[in-house]
């Protein structure tokens, strides 16, 4: 993050794999929950009395795997998440290192010796921590700092994933399902979160957005979309974290309607067909709610989709034949892509790949309608209100102050 | 002093043996009637596997034999007046071959139920009560000999209460709990017994955890107990919703 150029293009890359890591840990959350074995580690943030980073590999089996593999693989994004937000402010973030994480680390382990004897382990890895992060501000780069929009989010990510690592560990401690959503929920946002990041660290931001470029994509129809996929995922969650399978055992039509009615005789009908079905699963038996949010998930899809054509239709009639308004139809098909996928989730009778593949696609759909809507509503000029760049009359870029570039911004509009 | 306190003990041992002496048996036999879905073989992993070797477990869900007798049915009486004490003994559930055993059981509201783990493999046991008051809980439990016995108590009645191991998802078991010791579980020929039921009348309820889900209301039959032993039947039909 050189004064010259605000892309820095190691740490960009950084966020995209930090974005990746993440997708890649919904979609272990996704089979924790499609396996149904979120609750085979029955303590945290021990696992089976072990620190969770020492516990032995005999111990990895069954369902276990999965959910320690989970857990294992959110501490890493949450290491990667500290990693973006300390990065984020250049060389300064040597000092948090230095002054912060290296003591804080070392006396927490030297604690943990003293009351914890017994507890090796975490002193152990909390040492680790302190001699590492010391070791790491020896090598640390000497980059400016990033845009100071990019250094909130990043901040609010390490908040946002110690809060969502807490929140899965208070699931499987208070033994609530409901909380089991909300952290499916809250890793979509998180998600989001940090592929903004990497969207404001793109070379392609920064040009465009330093050089006052509106791309006049209809962004409130776009976020109007993001916002209903959302709520798609959340009906899904609220589906998938009551362990009652699915209410429905075709598709499209159910007892020939494409809407199955949520009354006791659909109800009773459906759980009899399931409880001479022999699955080893033992699902929870359906309830009237849970028909209900299947329908609302079926009406929402559709509403997502006709978000979504109204947005190319108004892009395309607005902007015509641009890469922008190519991504907006790509992600029509995404879309219908996404349906197919739930419907294929029917046909399959839940099957736990087939499940999972339809939380991780509807993440990406998600985070594709956020980051075009994003683009769309241009709110981020200049990737932040301090310092901006712009190309002057010779070509070249030069750097004004982003109050400057907004001006310049809305002179060339008119 | 003395003999007042022998003659009061004698008395209530009287009363004791009178009692069970007017107790009666309500014996019977389930029948399955229509034809029950074909078991599915469980997905057991390598290590549940090596404790199996040569078998192919499959689900428990319709065990009937060739006459159609029909197990795992838990047969019950209704609205027995009175308070029970638990029993001191435990019902005992076993770990075996990554398997509950027994699948299907009852317990009575208050009474120990100790599950062990015969298997050199962990498992959590986890039961998850839909009965408000019924704690949820879910504890690891290590091989033998460090694994310990697991006991779990439950103070309201619930029909089918369900044990879970998420570790290998496939393995359930359910306990009844009751407020009264009159329930019993039919074995592999379909046959039950209710031993020592007071003399009264009573309704009789057979229900089965697949056929009769989610509301377990079961069929119902009315019985008279006197001083000899009673016999119901029951038939369930698969083929008619619950």
């Amino acid at each position: 993050m050189s004064g010259q150029a605000r892309y820095h293009r190691p740490y960009h890359l950084f966020a995209v794999f930090t974005a990746a890591a993440t997708l890649a840990l919904i979609g272990m959350g996704g089979i924790v929950t499609s396996k149904g074995v979120g609750m085979s580690v029955p303590d945290w943030p021990d696992s089976y009395d072990h620190n969770m980073f020492m516990l032995p590999v005999s111990y990895w089996v069954g369902g276990i795997f999965w959910e320690h593999f989970h857990r294992l693989a959110a501490s890493a994004v949450g290491l990667l998440t500290v990693g973006l937000a300390v990065w984020s402010f250049g060389r300064n973030g040597k000092k948090f290192l230095v002054f912060w994480l290296t003591p804080l680390a070392t006396l927490g382990g030297g604690v943990c010796l003293v009351a914890f004897p017994e507890r090796l382990a975490d002193t152990v890895l909390l040492g680790g921590l302190g001699i590492g992060s010391f070791v790491l501000s020896r090598f640390w780069p000497r980059g400016e700092p990033a845009p100071r929009l990019v250094r909130i989010l990043a901040v609010v990510a390490v908040v946002a994933v110690i809060g969502q690592g807490v929140l899965g560990g208070l699931r499987v401690r208070l033994l609530q399902d409901e909380l089991g959503a909300v952290h499916a929920a809250v890793a979509h946002l998180f998600l989001v979160l940090i592929c903004v990041i990497a969207l404001l660290t793109s070379r392609w931001w920064q040009e465009r957005g330093s050089a006052g470029f509106r791309t006049r994509l209809p962004g409130w129809t776009l976020l109007l979309a993001a916002l209903l996929i959302f709520g798609q995922l959340l009906l899904g969650a609220a589906m998938r974290h009551r362990h009652a399978g699915l209410p429905v055992d075709s598709f499209p039509l159910v007892d020939g309607k494409l809407l199955p009615a949520a009354d006791e005789t659909y109800v009773s009908g459906i759980n009899q067909r399931r409880n001479l079905a022999a699955d080893y699963r033992e699902f929870e038996p359906v309830t009237r709610g849970h028909v209900q949010l299947y329908r609302y998930h079926l009406i929402l899809g559709s509403a997502v989709f006709l978000t979504v054509l109204a947005s190319l239709i108004a892009a395309w009639l607005t902007v015509g034949n641009h890469w922008l308004v190519l991504q907006q139809g790509a992600l029509v098909l995404a879309i219908v892509g996404q349906g197919l996928l739930g419907a294929w989730t029917v046909w399959s009778d839940k099957a736990d790949a087939v499940a999972t593949l339809h939380v991780v696609f509807g993440a990406i759909v998600l985070v594709w309608a956020s980051l075009l809507a994003i683009i769309g509503l241009g709110r981020f000029p200049a990737a932040g209100r301090d310092i901006a760049e712009k190309l002057n009359s010779s070509g070249k870029w030069e750097m004004v102050s982003g109050q400057e570039a907004i001006r310049e911004m809305v002179r060339d509009t008119r | 002093m003395i003999s007042g306190a022998i003659r009061i003990s004698g008395i209530l041992l009287l009363c004791s043996l009178t009692w069970n002496a007017w107790g009666a048996d309500i014996t019977g036999t389930i029948t399955l009637k229509g034809e029950p879905p074909r078991e599915k073989v469980l997905p057991l992993d390598a290590m549940c596997r090596k404790t199996r070797p040569g078998e192919v477990p499959t689900t428990r869900f319709f065990l009937a034999d060739k006459s159609g007798g029909l197990a795992d049915v838990f047969v019950y009486l209704k609205s027995v007046p009175g308070e029970f004490e638990p029993p001191a003994t435990p019902v005992v559930i076993d770990q075996v071959g990554c398997e509950y055993v027994p699948y299907v059981l009852g317990a009575q509201k208050g009474q120990k139920i100790v599950v062990k783990n015969s298997d050199p493999i962990l498992h959590n046991v986890h039961p998850t009560p839909r009965v408000k008051g019924n704690p949820e809980m879910n504890l690891a439990q290590l091989p033998a000999p460090i694994g310990k016995d697991l006991t779990f108590v439950f103070d309201y009645p619930e029909m089918f209460l369900r044990f879970k191991c998420d570790v290998h998802r496939w393995m359930y078991a359910y306990v009844s709990v009751m407020d009264h010791p009159f329930f019993t579980v039919s074995g592999k020929d379909g046959s039950y017994t209710i031993k020592n039921v007071p003399p009264g009348d009573y309704e009789i309820v057979a229900v089965h955890r697949k056929a009769h889900a989610p509301r377990y209301v079961g069929l119902t039959e009315k019985v008279t107990v006197k001083d000899s032993t009673e016999t119901v039947d029951f038939t369930i039909d698969i083929t008619k919703a619950d």
